[in-house]
């Protein structure tokens, strides 16, 4: 069951229980913000550049009145320059994501982190875009800011349904040549994807000059194979069948997922990209605070 | 393997070896289905981990069949032998069966012990040989004329039996029986196999007569089938010998008592002679015998004087007091065989026959009266022994006219013969209480005359489904003008009591001669026997015979007076035909009063009697069952079975004084000490062979059974280390693939 750290609307359960993604998405924000964390991009969320001396017609608040008090000089203080981040948000809606022990599947999970993520990212000012994959893209909303974008973003997550096979890798070095604008590429899926594959998604990703940041959802059972009793499993985008005693496999299971999500951790950290794992049973939290980061250090100039 | 098993029937058991493979086959259908994302994984891990998964499974699956078979196997007790490749494993035990020889003979004391008590020391040895903790088991036979299996399991439970055998049975040995208990034994030992290892031994006295081979009369046929059956078996009989060190021991025994006139009655002077038998290869002179009438009127000793294996006989002059049931107890001196040195016989005095003459035609004259020389016959006067018969007046005649018969005051049961002389035109009331009366065992004699209507006397008597008293229909008088000639008695039959006087063909013509002039024809019914026929051309019947119920009915054709035939003219006729007659008549069949040991002792005795006991020789008391009554009647038959195991004088009493003796008798054959040589031995069956004390096997390894050892402790070891090992197995794999 999902493990509430802190702020309990950020419990799984309780968003589970709530109508609507758009009421999903404001209640993981704010229970995101609030607290432990404060929006980063409030106040000047610019980074100092250089001195330069004032013209007239700067604007006064500019004005570096320690420069002038000691040295009686006008200067003002020049930031790097602001610019509007695009979010784009990639989510994996092939069959495997309709999988859940719990009362939510990881697509669920998914959305509502994209959810709130678009909340989030458009509510500062920033464009965000969807794109729902399978082996390819399915439904894609353009980047784009504003109330009626969130809506739409929120309209086509609402709407999808997980189907079809799996395709991450060949899906993000498609993505990666048709994305115009720089950004944040968030991309929520299980990853169940052969790994070279995804790598090389990645690295086309960040050739492009883009910050992709993966966003792994599976569910608690998955990562476990904690299953008591006989079971024939049906393996989702036609994987096949086998009765197995869970047992006698687990232990074999486990290592064999882990070394698959290491060996996906370890690629994604030696190209410099974040690698999350969302348990579906946890809380959203950590979904928003690793983009808060990103977006942190977004803004003052450098890349994390 | 195996040799066999001691239970194959549960051997069927190790087919539940299959439970656990059932179990596992149908676990398989009871996966539950469920939809997974993480395939590939699970692919992954099966790969790598599907052989070893397998072979756990495999080794736990086994080691639960395995324990399951195991189990089954060690209930089934599997046996092998020496040559068997698991003989090292197998646990022998030793089966015994010993067979005591407890018949008469054995009592034969040579010196301080008799060899029954050698016996059954010698029994109590061989059965501490043996140790209950290897399982050994040993059953005791003690064989007599009825072999008792008296222990079947334990040592220490057949020592306590041995300890209560105090002394041997007055009964002879059936070797036979007692080894075919033995073949019963040895059969359920070999049950699986068709070998037993069971060691019989036989501890006897070598009495010749228990393994003599003869004529197919005797036993020896069925002991020789008793030993194939045991040789097939493999089984071996080790006889030891505990009798004398004669050859021919020495003893004398009674044989017999025996009373030697043919008629007993009261008062009677009576010679009674003992018998007395040598069984030494030495003669005797001079043993004495003594003779005891009723416990209390012992005889003066005589001498005898009794050649070697031959036998002597002394007689006393014995009168009997009163008629009835007397003791005759013969002694001689007690020798190292003392059962054999008394013998009780118990005779049977017939008190006079009472005769009711029923007068169907009375005369003043003798020779006139219907019943006249009849009576005469029967109740002689004073001083005419030839017409008494001798000195003792065996009847006792009462004469009535027909009409006397319905008078309540005549009691039929004082009456042991009723003659019907020429009466005609009997009531229908005295018919029927002659029926009665025929039935609880009276004798009914009718003899015709010209009173006698046929249609009337077939009217009443006779009846065609033979449930009237008379034994034939009337026919039509058949007569001879006498100066014509007569009839004469062509045939009788000879061995019939009432005409033994004539069986000697001396006395023939006495019967065969006598003239009859006149007869009625009679039509014999089916269930009546003619026992003498006249010369006629229908060599028609004289005399028929009938039983009724339990009494009897005979029908003379002819007259007893003089009117029709000249035999009752004929006192040398008349007086041996009607004493003869009559006694035979009158005489009611009874239980024999003497048994052998272990026979069946029976007495009639009034209904009303109570309380009715047996009376042991030695004092003891034995209740009987009161036994059934017929309906109607009015005594009924008391028995005591098997009750008899000891020689000597029982009684049975019951209240109101009644006190019967009965003589159980042993078997004079008994005495006969005469043992069997080791080769004759042999030559009774090759099973048998003569073991001394200190052998305990045969000399001949091939030949004798394998012993057979039991691996059921180390089966049930291997199961029971197959279950820990299952038990660790399945911790072990729960353990590995409970920790991720």
């Amino acid at each position: 069951m999902a493990q509430a750290r802190g702020d309990k609307r950020l419990d799984p359960a309780v968003l589970d229980r709530l109508e609507g993604l758009e009421l999903v998405a404001r209640t993981v924000v704010e229970g995101t913000l609030s607290g432990h964390h404060r929006s980063p991009l409030r106040g000047s969320s610019a980074e100092f550049a250089q001195h330069r001396e004032y013209v007239a017609g700067d604007e006064l608040r500019r004005l570096d009145w320690k420069v002038f008090a000691r040295s009686d000089r006008l200067v003002v203080k020049e930031m790097f320059e602001e610019t509007t981040l695009a979010c784009h948000l990639l989510v994996d809606a092939s069959e495997s994501m309709a999988f859940g022990s719990l009362e939510w599947s990881k697509f669920d999970y998914a959305r509502w982190c994209a959810a709130a993520l678009a909340h989030l990212v458009i509510g500062e000012r920033d464009t965000s875009g969807l794109v729902l994959f399978d082996a390819k893209e399915r439904v894609k909303v353009p980047p784009s800011s504003g109330e009626r974008q969130k809506h739409a973003i929120w309209k086509a997550l609402e709407a999808a349904q997980p189907s079809g096979p799996t395709g991450v890798g060949g899906v993000l070095q498609w993505f990666a040549g048709r994305l115009r604008k720089r950004g944040i590429v968030a991309i929520y899926s299980d990853f169940f994807d052969d790994l070279p594959s995804v790598v090389e998604g990645l690295r086309r990703l960040r050739h492009e000059g883009h910050e992709p940041i993966l966003f792994q959802v599976l569910d608690p059972l998955e990562l476990s194979f904690d299953i008591a009793r006989l079971v024939r499993l049906d393996g989702l985008e036609g994987a096949g069948m086998l009765k197995v005693d869970p047992k006698a496999l687990r232990q074999a299971y486990v290592e064999e997922i882990t070394a698959h999500n290491r060996e996906l951790a370890r690629h994604a950290a030696a190209m410099g990209v974040d690698y999350v794992q969302l348990d579906t049973s946890r809380t959203l939290e950590v979904a928003l605070t690793t983009y808060l980061a990103h977006r942190k250090a977004r803004a003052r100039g450098g890349r994390r | 393997m195996f040799d066999g098993f001691v239970n194959p029937a549960l051997l069927a058991g190790t087919l539940l070896a299959l439970v656990p493979l059932a179990i596992h086959l149908l676990n398989r259908q009871r996966y539950k289905p469920m939809p997974w994302a993480a395939m590939r994984f699970v692919l992954a891990a099966y790969r790598k981990t599907r052989r070893r998964a397998q072979l756990e499974n495999l080794i736990l699956l086994l080691l639960r069949m395995a324990a399951v078979a195991l189990l089954a196997l060690a209930i089934a007790r599997p046996f092998v032998g020496d040559q068997s490749p698991l003989a090292a494993l197998a646990q022998s035990r030793r089966d015994i069966a010993i067979v005591i020889d407890a018949s008469a003979s054995t009592g034969y004391r040579a010196d301080v012990k008799s060899s029954f008590e050698r016996i059954v020391e010698r029994a109590r040895e061989i059965v501490l040989e043996l140790d209950a903790a290897r399982d050994d088991r040993v059953r005791v036979i003690v064989a007599s004329a009825r072999p008792r299996l008296v222990a079947w399991r334990r040592p220490d439970e057949a020592l306590s039996v041995l300890g209560t055998l105090q002394a041997p049975t007055d009964e002879s040995l059936d070797l036979a029986a007692a080894l075919g208990e033995v073949v019963r034994l040895a059969e359920e030992d070999a049950r699986g196999s068709t070998q037993s290892a069971l060691e019989v031994r036989l501890l006897t006295d070598l009495q010749r007569s228990n393994f003599e081979s003869g004529g197919e009369d005797d036993g020896a046929p069925a002991l020789r089938e008793q030993l194939e059956a045991l040789r097939k078996l493999g089984c071996r009989v080790a006889v030891e010998d505990l009798g004398a060190r004669e050859e021919v021991p020495p003893n004398l025994g009674v044989a017999a008592i025996e009373p030697l006139a043919e008629v007993l009655g009261p008062q009677a002077p009576c010679d009674v002679a003992v018998t007395v038998r040598n069984f030494g290869p030495v003669a005797r002179n001079g043993v004495r015998v003594t003779l005891t009438i009723d416990e209390d009127g012992k005889l003066p000793y005589r001498p005898v004087d009794v050649p070697a294996q031959g036998e002597g006989k002394v007689v006393f002059p014995v009168v009997f007091p009163t008629a009835g049931a007397h003791v005759l107890s013969a002694r001689i001196e007690s020798d190292r065989l003392a059962t054999d040195d008394v013998r009780a016989q118990v005779v049977l005095v017939p008190p006079a026959v009472r005769v009711l003459l029923v007068n169907g035609e009375p005369r003043p004259e003798i020779e006139q009266d219907e019943v006249g020389f009849l009576g005469a016959v029967l109740d002689p006067p004073r001083g005419d022994e030839v017409l008494a018969g001798g000195a003792a007046r065996p009847f006792e005649p009462r004469t009535v006219e027909p009409h006397e018969l319905r008078d309540p005051a005549l009691d039929l049961a004082q009456v042991d013969v009723v003659v019907l002389a020429n009466v005609d035109g009997l009531a229908q009331d005295s018919v029927e209480r002659l029926e009665r009366w025929v039935a609880e065992g009276g004798a009914l004699v009718i003899t015709l005359g010209d009173k006698v209507d046929a249609t009337g006397f077939n009217q009443r008597l006779f009846k065609a489904d033979g449930t009237g008293l008379a034994p034939a229909e009337l026919g039509g008088r058949m007569a001879i003008a006498r100066r014509d000639g007569y009839h004469r008695v062509r045939e009788f039959v000879l061995d019939h009591p009432a005409f033994r006087f004539f069986a000697d063909e001396r006395w023939r013509p006495l019967l065969t001669e006598v003239p009859i002039y006149e007869f009625r024809g009679a039509r014999v019914h089916d269930g009546a026997r003619v026992l003498a026929r006249l010369d006629d051309e229908a060599a028609s019947p004289l005399l028929v015979e009938k039983s009724y119920d339990r009494g009897k009915v005979f029908l003379w054709t002819t007259s007893i007076d003089p009117e029709w035939t000249r035999l009752p003219e004929s006192p040398r006729t008349l007086v041996p035909l009607v004493h003869e007659w009559l006694r035979y008549a009158g005489r009611t069949a009874v239980p024999p009063r003497n048994v052998p040991v272990g026979g069946t002792l029976a007495l009639d005795v009034e209904s009303f009697r109570q309380g009715v006991e047996l009376v042991l020789p030695e004092g003891g008391r034995r209740p009987l069952d009161p036994g059934e009554q017929a309906a109607g009647a009015t005594r009924r038959r008391v028995t005591a079975i098997g009750a008899t195991e000891r020689a000597g004088v029982y009684r049975i009493e019951a209240e109101g004084g009644t006190s019967e003796p009965f003589a159980a008798q042993l078997d004079p054959r008994e005495g006969a000490l005469a043992r069997i040589s080791a080769v004759e031995l042999v030559g009774v069956h090759p099973s048998l062979e003569l073991a001394s004390a200190s052998e305990t096997r045969s000399s001949d390894p091939e030949e004798s059974a394998p012993p057979k050892g039991e691996l059921w402790r180390g089966i049930a070891i291997a199961c029971f280390v197959a279950l820990v090992c299952e038990s660790l197995w399945a911790a072990w794999i729960g353990r590995s693939r409970s920790t991720p």
